[in-house]
């Protein structure tokens, strides 16, 4: 029997827990890459100007009013279809962009905000050009039923454009604030992101130390957990889809749903981008852990 | 006292992306299906309390 033992270096122990933390370190990127994403979300203005004018969405809003305004046309006695030219893509756009502000404002201070900022003069302006009641003879009663009807009008477009019962949120934050210090938590939640990369990098640091202090080897766990949290990032993805969120939100409110919608479809392609540049570490890292000739020679795993 | 090195190639790539990816897809797969009919009570009531039908 030879004196000599045969062992792998670094050990089953070592690699085993290098193994665990790249597990880890897959799970906290996973986590930072979504925390770092919504963060971005809340705070792009140009990915609420692309969602605000988004075709889908417009399409939605106009067609919903546009079936609104015929029900009020039938109810006060006016011709809808002239009308209908208020619902311009441009006020339209605006409105939404106001809704998405308010609500990012909202999101991003936690205080009540009140209505969103839209310019109602403008569709008053445009009302008054436009509608018109022809059987009414009386001018009372006509001014009357023009103020009813260019309010309840001026209403459906807010509507089309902004879902949330703004009244409600405020009240909720209100009183959130009142029991909590809801600044310090907002705060935190911020900082979350931040907090994930610091715990990576640690995670990242253990590696190496585990690995008998050899960045090369360390490369390939730290390669792994790279591709690992892409691929993690895929099945979350498809997890919360499989969820039936948008369902729900379609079957309370359609224009809603075709927001988020239009919202997802630009966020899955910023995750995608960052999963992608987590797939090329790990194709790079692996490469460089592959390559000839590096390692020390008695300690190489390749 | 010799050393043995550990053979690796594509197997190592594909087993290590595995190997670092399971754990936490197991773990969004449970905590999504356990939490799956949780959210939806909580979304529901939201959405009715404010969104605007």
């Amino acid at each position: 029997m030879s004196t000599t033992a045969r062992k792998t270096s670094p050990g089953v122990l070592a690699r085993g827990f290098a193994w665990a933390v790249a597990a880890l370190l897959a799970l906290t990127l996973m986590l930072a890459a979504f925390g770092g994403v919504a963060l971005w979300a809340l705070n792009s203005k140009s990915l609420r100007e692309k969602v605000a004018t988004d075709d889908a969405l417009i399409r939605k809003e106009t067609e919903w009013a546009g079936q609104r305004i015929r029900e009020l046309g039938a109810v006060y006695g006016f011709d809808p279809a002239p009308v209908m030219v208020i619902l311009d893509r441009e006020m339209l756009e605006k409105q939404n962009l106001a809704g998405l502000d308010w609500l990012a404002a909202m999101l991003n201070s936690m205080k009540p905000g009140g209505n969103p900022e839209v310019d109602e003069g403008e569709i008053e302006e445009k009302l008054s050009m436009v509608l018109r009641f022809p059987d009414i003879k009386d001018q009372d009663e006509l001014q009357k039923v023009y103020g009813e009807a260019a309010s309840k009008i001026s209403g459906v477009i807010q509507n089309a454009t902004f879902s949330i019962r703004h009244q409600i949120t405020d009240k909720g934050l209100e009183k959130a604030r009142e029991m909590a210090d809801v600044r310090s938590f907002l705060d935190l939640i911020k900082k979350i992101p931040l907090i994930l990369g610091i715990c990576a990098a640690f995670a990242a640091g253990l590696i190496v130390l585990l690995i008998a202090g050899n960045p090369k080897q360390a490369l390939k766990y730290l390669g792994c957990a790279a591709g690992g949290a892409a691929l993690l990032m895929a099945v979350t993805v498809v997890m919360v889809r499989s969820v039936g969120i948008m369902a729900a939100v379609e079957a309370a409110n359609s224009r809603l749903a075709v927001l988020i919608s239009a919202l997802e479809s630009h966020l899955l392609v910023v995750l995608g981008i960052v999963a992608g540049v987590l797939l090329l570490v790990y194709v790079v890292f692996l490469i460089l852990y592959t390559r000839k000739g590096k390692v020390p020679a008695g300690t190489a795993e390749a | 006292m010799t050393r043995k090195t550990e053979p690796a190639g594509k197997k190592t790539a594909w087993a290590g992306i595995l190997t670092a990816a399971l754990p936490g897809a197991a773990l969004v797969v449970a905590g999504v299906l356990i939490a799956k009919p949780y959210i939806l009570k909580a979304l529901d009531l939201v959405l009715k309390m404010v969104v605007r039908r």
